[in-house]
């Protein structure tokens, strides 16, 4: 009995990824004469977990693949789960399954699918799927529901028809650190990450809570206890999803020196308050603090659960005032300091993204051909002569 | 500057018409989606596009039709503009055309216009929380200038001319940032929308001169708007003052010589119905109706249009009224015209009621329940009425009073119309037969909920409601519990209360949980109506366990075996039941309900407390117990469970006995006091003898009297009466059929809980019977049928037809018990009996062990060991099952039960029969089995030791028996650690074997004794004598047994290790592989074989150098054995050893993972040596892995110090030239070479050499590696004449291993080889 299970980029564009879960599961169920809502399952769009067990359960991967799919650690998990199951079954009986099928979802330019994977990709004669993928086809499906259905077709076909089919396996469990790893892709705007937090082992006396907190500065973790990493990983999700090029570094010398070098680098300083109260911070600090307003911006996650944080809040307060005095002036807007919860942080970090992209923008001046037919054109703008 | 059109007016593109206003509110948006509309419906291909950043609200007039009608998930213009912008690097022409492809942005309207029409969207961007910080920070002033804006929105513009045959694009009103874009630079038409007040007017005609000036091609069309012709005088001067402030943009349109007849056809009038929804004329409006919208946007079209278009495309009426309704739909869920539902169902089916009454009101529609039973009594005032009933058939509906109201009303000529769901499948009643419906069991819920609706003549939710009570034909995935009882009657009073107290407590992992105990006397109904609950709200947990709790000992088997089917970790029953208690703790198995059933009192007075060490405290599950006395405190909700009420009584005899008037049932209950089991057992003697209802009572009465008589008791109680009917039901059987009798005698002895059809046919039972009774009959298995047919008739027996068992209530079997003690010997005698029957029934020892109707039979018996006091027999044939029973608890991996249950039995025969019997001698060896295989070598080893003496003494070196003690012996050897004396044993008993007369060289014996014997060869570093044994071994196994036996392919193990061991890495893997295939066929995917084979697999994949297939196999494999038994059993551990030699070895290429190899490898010395020991072999073999390790991690100096003490040590115990000892000399070299003492390293490395060509000849990769790595050291030493030695080495390994293989290319640079040791299944 096959089940697919069905990996894609989370809460881009969701009613379509459903959409075309559904008709799946339809196809497959007219394949299989089964009923269609035991075929097939997916990660909850509006999380970063791995379903693991929905994932044990099925036989197939689908991989939805776009430009930012393999930018996603979950997608990335995702795939390294079936990658690392498949090397069992292979390691056990000799034997290749096909139980990865990746369909091109959106077009990526830069990795065409037979080039970014072992796996054969969907193969389906419809031009208009292999120019535009399946998500423009599901959106023009009044148009293109012969292509369309060909796709679904060929993908039901090749999830049931599956001869050698991947074996449930008792006590598998995905390995961190092999496979695929999540990757920035080429051409990108780069952003860099700045931490400013600390080590558990480095933590001051009067910083009790050291469950927010790991073996390394990175670890920290604002808003899930123990969850190692979890704040790296989601402002990487975010910073891809919204096109760009992540890094996530530690605030120290080197990072100070990096960002420091070019004033148009993208910067989102990440505070933990805590750390502005150390005083040999303050150089750090004030680089940062100091580089241009459009290239730069803050965060400060002070999670609702920290009991510790709210206890010493105004404190806290003076110090990142004492630390950042320019930044502080510059975004006093609630939403970027003591953001108490996850969502509000990564709705946060969104706008703040958006923002950066934007003002970035406005500062390339452009080394590129001029335009072909209006050369330096003025902006059209009503109700200037109308004055 | 002018805004050139470019090729504007080439027949095949496109027109592109702007919609302005200067103002809001005029309607611009609602006629530029209606004129799209029409001109779809007329064959164009039509593209609409929202440029009202700000504002944007196209998409509602076209929400019926959108795949994405919130626009959260769907990019649109800002997100088409910017990911232009945030292209890198920078790009030519052509990319310019790619990125400015609209149709990447649009979706297609889902309806279908004619000739190929169709209308493409897209929307202002995606309407995200951060939407507002896009568009607001976006600079479109440096994009056009200074940032390719302006080509790129004019390959924009080129783009949708080209693929398009109208583009209507919706601007921003006043002068916001894009409304020079969207009015200037890019339309061919400007449609100039104004209402008609002075500000707005002359707002639109400032800047229609604006465009005028800056882009003089662009045609402008002024539309006066929302004309509300309510005030004629105003209006008058209104228009005037608007014709004349646009009379110079006239020329541009087509009627410019006839103004008059211009602004007469342009004006579009207000219609109030269409202020307030938004929804399209052209569906909205009937055509060809003068005065309508839809007229004044058909008359706006052609105007756009030059006269092209003049009129929508009609359709058929039908079609644009279920248009309509898509809108209608939307604005208003559930409608106005649904009907009025009345549910009509008994309360046994109450759960599907509760489904259907929340999924139809979570679609809006108004249900009354009507649940009826014969112990409720429906209300007495009159039903409301309702547009529909819904009846719930089943055969329990029959019997409710309401089903009287239903046939009344099936049949009234006049009423609500009625549709019938059958709840189970059955056929209903002619009167109601008729009706409309179908069977909801065994239907997926979508496809119930539709054919309800469909029935209801609505349109079905799309997705059945989440909230409420859980879809009743799901079965929960784990569902242990008796059959429901068909005819079960009333009790509906208790069950409403079980389910609210439970109910008190939400099933969530942060709540406690709910708990009720049922309480009562004995045959009051506690478990039956426990076994209704469970069948009735069962559909609401994901698991529901019952668990007989009669013998509380039984409790924890019973409890693992639920972590079993669900898949929980545990080797013994006690880490299978924590594992258990934890997940139903945390929820990790959903939700659940477990039964208690029948708790005796433990300690005191707390029936509960027993349960208590089982179940926690906390989680989302309900807990119901059964027992005869109340509990103490008032921690949990308890209910006594009281004889029937007269109404449930009548209503059970009633439904039972054919034709009992409803008099003569009140008599019966009357008598007997509504005790149910008692009204059970005379419904029963009812409806089998015809004997007249008076002189039963009569009998009756007479036998109370005896009763009271025997027990000097005085009064006359419900248990008294119980005993009477039981007594005469027995004799009255007896008369009939005596063997029946004998039958259920035999049966008290057994358990309480159910006693398998295997076993009631067995010929032990049969000869039994043919005995007792002297009538041979009993042979015929219909006989036999019958005798079990009329302990069923007279209730004496629970029969199951479907699972092929019977069960006798306790008490029935206490009474019957006491009965026989009027003859102690009797009594002793038939207790015999059950022995021997139970006895008789082993499976033949001919069978295969494994062979699942052999498991099968075991786990039919094991219940009936306790209760019949087996253990207590001396009779050979009882010992012989209590012999095998260990035997088999150990086979299924049941070690601990196994060897408590062995320890019981060894202890008590060791005082009925003596130490030195030999069927004592048999358990002990059967008890040694389990204990080696928990890892208690220790004990096993004494165990067996001294069973082995007496055994020796007893029977002599050759006998069967001895000989597999001796076996076990050499296994409890190995485990210890003592290799050299086990390979002594092993092979002093291979050699007894095969001189045995009664064995030879292919009996199974000596193909054992030969596998151990090649086992202890491996273990002792003799690898290539242990491969020639062990092929041959195999070979014979699989002559003599074939491939279809377990044994050749465990035979076949030891082959593809030892190959391994002697370097033939690819026959190795062959092999497994076969193995492997063949074990999951023969005994499934789950087996243990099938594990130990992919144990072995790995590590052959290891040595083949597929580094990252046998960390995945190794991890899994590892993960499986603890989940299974736990961190510390033998196999687990191994794969921990091995998974650290697979990081080491992927650690060449991955540096990152060299830290996880280090960890996991202090931490596999660390468990060995807490496990077996300091100076076991290995735990040696871990520190001689870990050596390489630290070494790997740059620790050299530790890596040194650790191998000096373990070579030693392995020197001590298994001699210098073991492989062991090998291995770890040549891992310690490697630590010599990291700290530059090359010179030492090499007279090390030629060591390991010289032992290694010893062990396994020139041509064995471990050979190669050893001359390669002292090659290396020589050179490192300063010798460059070992350069060529290097490189024959590394060429040999090459030719060897190929040239792909991780140590190749290891060498290749320059690296020093490590060695791995594997720890071998022992």
């Amino acid at each position: 009995m096959s089940h697919f299970y069905l990996s894609h980029v989370r809460r881009v564009d969701e009613e379509w990824v459903a959409a075309f879960f559904r008709d799946l599961s339809a196809a497959v169920a007219a394949c299989t004469g089964r009923p269609s809502e035991t075929l097939g399952s997916r990660g909850d769009p509006y999380t970063l977990e791995v379903p693991l067990d929905s994932l044990s359960r099925s036989t197939v991967l689908v991989a939805l693949l776009s430009p930012r799919y393999f930018s996603q650690s979950y997608c990335v998990a995702e795939w390294n789960y079936f990658q690392q199951r498949l090397d069992v079954h292979w390691s056990r009986t000799g034997r290749r399954a096909d139980a990865v099928i990746p369909v091109v979802w959106e077009p990526d330019p830069d990795h065409p699918p037979a080039a970014t994977s072992p796996f054969p990709p969907l193969h389906v004669p419809s031009q208009a799927y292999q120019r535009d993928g399946v998500l423009h086809l599901l959106r023009l499906k009044a148009r293109y529901q012969d292509e369309y259905n060909e796709v679904l077709d060929a993908l039901a076909r090749r999830i049931t028809a599956a001869r050698e089919q991947l074996p449930e396996m008792h006590g598998f469990r995905t390995t961190t650190g092999a496979g695929v790893r999540p990757g920035a892709r080429a051409g990108r705007r780069a952003v860099d990450f700045v931490m400013a937090s600390m080590s558990r082992q480095d933590l001051p006396a009067d910083r009790q809570a050291g469950q927010f907190y790991g073996d390394r500065p990175l670890d920290w973790s604002p808003y899930a206890p123990e969850g190692k990493g979890a704040l790296a990983s989601l402002v990487t999700d975010v910073a891809t999803a919204l096109d760009l090029a992540p890094d996530v570094l530690a605030l120290d010398d080197k990072a100070v020196d990096r960002v420091g070098r070019d004033p148009d680098r993208l910067v989102v300083l990440l505070v933990d308050a805590w750390v502005a109260r150390v005083r040999e911070k303050q150089r750090l600090f004030a680089a940062v603090d100091g580089r241009p307003g459009r290239s730069t911006t803050v965060l400060e996650p002070r999670s609702e659960d920290d009991t510790e944080s709210a206890a010493r809040s105004t404190e806290l307060d003076e110090a990142v005032d004492r630390m950042l005095p320019l930044l502080r002036s510059s975004f006093a807007e609630y939403q970027r300091w003591s953001l108490p919860d996850s969502e509000r942080f990564t709705s946060a970090l969104r706008k703040a993204l958006i923002r950066l992209q934007n003002d970035a923008m406005k500062s390339v001046e452009a080394d590129r051909a001029p335009a072909p037919t209006t050369g330096l054109a003025p902006f059209p703008l009503l109700g200037r002569r109308s004055s | 500057m002018k805004f050139d059109s470019g090729d504007a007016g080439t027949a095949e593109s496109g027109t592109i018409v702007t919609f302005y206003s200067f103002k809001g509110g005029t309607g611009r948006t609602m006629s530029l989606a209606n004129v799209a509309w029409i001109l779809a419906s007329n064959g164009k291909r039509v593209l609409v596009m929202d440029w009202d950043l700000e504002a944007p609200g196209l998409h509602r007039y076209f929400t019926p039709f959108l795949g994405d009608p919130d626009l959260a998930s769907t990019e649109g213009l800002i997100d088409l503009v910017r990911k232009f912008e945030l292209r890198v690097p920078r790009t030519t022409d052509e990319d310019l055309r790619e990125y400015a492809r609209v149709e990447r942005y649009a979706t297609t309207l889902t309806t279908t216009f004619p000739d190929g029409g169709y209308i493409d969207f897209v929307s202002s961007g995606k309407q995200t929380e951060e939407y507002s910080e896009t568009i607001n920070t976006y600079d479109w002033r440096g994009f056009y200038e200074r940032r390719d804006g302006a080509a790129f929105l004019h390959a924009l513009r080129e783009d949708m001319r080209r693929n398009y045959d109208y583009v209507l694009i919706d601007s921003r009103t006043g002068f916001g940032d894009t409304s020079g874009i969207t009015t200037m630079m890019l339309p061919d038409v400007l449609v100039n929308c104004f209402t008609l007040n002075t500000q707005s007017v002359d707002g639109g005609a400032d800047i229609a001169r604006d465009v005028k000036r800056g882009a003089p091609h662009v045609k402008i069309i002024p539309v006066p708007m929302r004309v509300d012709y309510a005030e004629q005088e105003k209006l008058e001067a209104s228009r005037d003052h608007a014709r004349r402030r646009f009379q110079e943009f006239l020329k541009d349109t087509p009627r410019a010589a006839d103004p008059d007849s211009y602004w007469g056809a342009v004006e579009i009038p207000y219609r109030s119905y269409f202020a307030y929804e938004e929804v399209l004329a052209t569906v909205a409006d009937t055509p060809r109706q003068p005065a309508s919208l839809l007229a004044a946007y058909e008359r706006l079209t052609a105007t756009v249009t030059d006269g092209a278009i003049t009129a929508v495309q009609p359709i058929d009426e039908q079609t644009r009224r279920q248009l309509l309704a898509r809108f209608q739909r939307v604005r208003m869920p559930g409608g106005g015209l649904v009907p009025r539902v009345r549910l009509d169902f008994a309360l046994r089916d109450g759960a599907w009621a509760e489904w259907l009454a929340a999924q139809m009101q979570a679609a809006g529609i108004a249900v009354t329940q009507r649940g009826s039973s014969p112990s409720v009594p429906l209300a007495a005032r009159p039903a409301e009425s309702a547009d529909v009933v819904i009846a719930l058939l089943s055969p329990d509906f029959a019997t409710t009073p309401v089903a009287d109201e239903l046939r009344a009303l099936a049949s009234a000529p006049e009423g609500p119309r009625i549709i019938g769901l059958r709840a189970r499948e059955h056929t209903p009643e002619p009167a109601l037969r008729g009706l409309p419906g179908f069977t909801l069991a065994d239907l997926p819920a979508q496809q119930a909920l539709n054919q309800v609706f469909g029935l209801l003549d609505l349109e079905p939710p799309a997705a059945v409601a989440t909230e409420g009570p859980a879809y009743p034909g799901l079965v929960p995935k784990a569902f242990n519990v008796p059959p429901r009882n068909n005819v079960f009657t009333g009790r509906d009073g208790y069950l409403e209360h079980v389910r609210s107290e439970l109910g008190a407590e939400a099933l969530r992992q942060d709540t406690p949980v709910g708990r009720v105990v049922l309480y009562g006397l004995g045959g009051i109904g506690k478990t039956q109506i426990a076994q209704e609950y469970v069948h009735r709200y069962g559909s609401q947990y994901d698991v529901v366990h019952w668990i007989p709790s009669e013998q509380p000992e039984a409790i924890p088997q019973l409890l693992a075996d639920l972590g079993t089917e669900l898949e929980l970790p545990g080797a013994s029953v006690d880490e299978r039941v924590q594992a258990t208690r934890a997940a139903l703790r945390t929820g990790r198995v959903g939700r659940w309900l477990l039964v208690f059933d029948n708790i005796e009192s433990q300690g005191p007075d707390r029936p509960e407390a027993s349960v208590s060490q089982y179940i926690p405290d906390d989680g989302p599950g309900h807990v119901i117990v059964t027992a005869r006395r109340s509990p103490i405190g008032q921690s949990q909700a308890s209910m006594e469970v009281d004889a029937f009420s007269r109404s449930e009584s009548v209503a059970l005899l009633r439904r039972r006995v054919d034709g009992l008037s409803t008099s003569d049932a009140d008599r019966i209950a009357d008598r007997l006091g509504d005790f149910p089991m008692a009204m059970e057992m005379a419904a029963a003697w009812l409806r089998q003898t015809a004997m007249p209802l008076d002189t039963y009572l009569d009998l009756v009465n007479s036998r109370v009297s005896a009763v009271l008589r025997r027990e000097g008791a005085t009064g006359d109680g419900p248990q008294q009466s119980l005993t009477a009917v039981w007594r005469l039901s027995v004799d009255r059987l007896a008369q009939d059929r005596p063997a029946a009798v004998r039958l259920l005698e035999l049966c008290s002895f057994l358990s309480p809980e159910p006693i398998a059809h295997s076993l009631l046919y067995s010929d032990g039972m049969r000869n039994y019977l043919a005995e007792a009774t002297g009538d041979s009959s009993v042979f015929d298995p219909m006989v036999m049928g019958y005798l079990i047919r009329d302990l069923g008739r007279y209730a004496l027996a629970t029969v199951d037809q479907r699972n092929r068992y019977i069960q006798v209530h306790r008490l029935l079997q206490a009474a019957v018990r006491e009965w026989l003690q009027e003859d102690p010997a009797r009594e002793e005698r038939i207790r015999h009996h059950a022995h021997l029957v139970l006895a008789s029934a082993l499976p033949s020892a001919a069978l295969p062990e494994e062979d699942t109707t052999v498991r099968q039979r075991f786990a039919e018996l094991l219940p009936h060991l306790e209760p019949s006091r087996a253990v207590s027999s001396t009779d050979p044939r009882v010992c012989e099952w209590v012999i095998r029973q260990v035997r088999n608890q150990w086979g299924i991996d049941d070690h601990r039960a196994a060897a408590a249950l062995g320890r019981r039995a060894l202890d008590t025969w060791g005082e009925s029969l003596g130490r030195d019997h030999h069927l004592t001698l048999r358990l002990a060896a059967q008890v040694a089995n389990p204990l080696r295989s928990l890892g208690r070598f220790e004990d096993a080893y004494e165990l067996d030791a001294d069973t082995l003496r007496r055994q020796r003494e007893q029977l002599g070196d050759a006998h069967g028996h001895t000989l597999v003690t001796a076996r076990n012996y050499g296994g409890d050897l190995r485990g210890l650690g003592r290799y050299q004396e086990a390979y002594e044993s092993d092979k002093g008993t291979y050699d007894l074997c095969r001189t045995n007369p009664d064995f030879g060289e292919e009996h199974e014996a000596t193909l054992r004794a030969a596998n151990n014997l090649g086992v202890s060869l491996n273990l002792a570093g003799r690898p290539a004598e242990a491969l020639r044994l062990a092929e041959d071994t195999y070979a014979k196994c699989r002559s003599a047994l074939g491939v279809r036996n377990r044994l050749t392919w465990i035979l076949a193990n030891g082959v593809a290790l030892d190959r391994r061991e002697m370097g033939d890495y690819q026959s190795s893997l062959d092999l497994l592989t076969e193995i492997r295939r063949r074990f999951a066929g023969l005994l499934g995917e789950g087996a243990d074989d099938v594990l130990r084979t992919d144990a072995s697999l790995a590590v052959t994949q290891r040595r083949l150098g597929n580094h990252t297939a046998a960390e995945a196999l190794t991890r899994t494999t590892m993960n499986a054995y603890r989940q299974r038994y736990g961190e510390f059993h033998p196999e687990t551990m191994s794969c921990g050893a091995n998974l650290a030699c697979d990081l080491l070895a992927l650690s060449e290429t991955q540096p990152e993972r060299r830290a996880e190899a280090a960890e996991l490898g202090k931490r596999n010395l660390e468990v060995y040596k807490g496990q077996l020991g300091a100076d076991h072999p290995f735990t040696l073999a871990a520190a001689t892995n870990l050596v390489a390790i630290l070494r790997n991690q740059d620790e050299a100096t530790e890596a040194l110090k650790l191998g000096d003490d373990t070579l030693r040590q392995l020197v001590g115990r298994l001699g210098e030239q073991h492989p062991a000892a090998v291995a770890c000399r040549a891992n310690r070299a490697g630590a010599l070479s990291a700290l530059g003492r090359h010179r030492e390293a090499t007279a090390e490395d030629e060591k390991v050499h010289e032992a290694y060509l010893a062990l396994y000849g020139p041509d064995h990769p471990r050979v190669l590696c050893a001359r390669y790595n002292a090659a290396l050291e020589r050179i490192l030493a300063g010798d460059e004449e070992a350069e060529t030695a290097l490189r024959e080495a590394g060429e040999d390994a090459e030719r060897k291993l190929g040239p792909r293989h991780p140590t190749c290319r290891a060498m290749v640079n320059r690296r020093r080889i490590d060695f791995d040791l594997e720890m071998p299944p022992i």
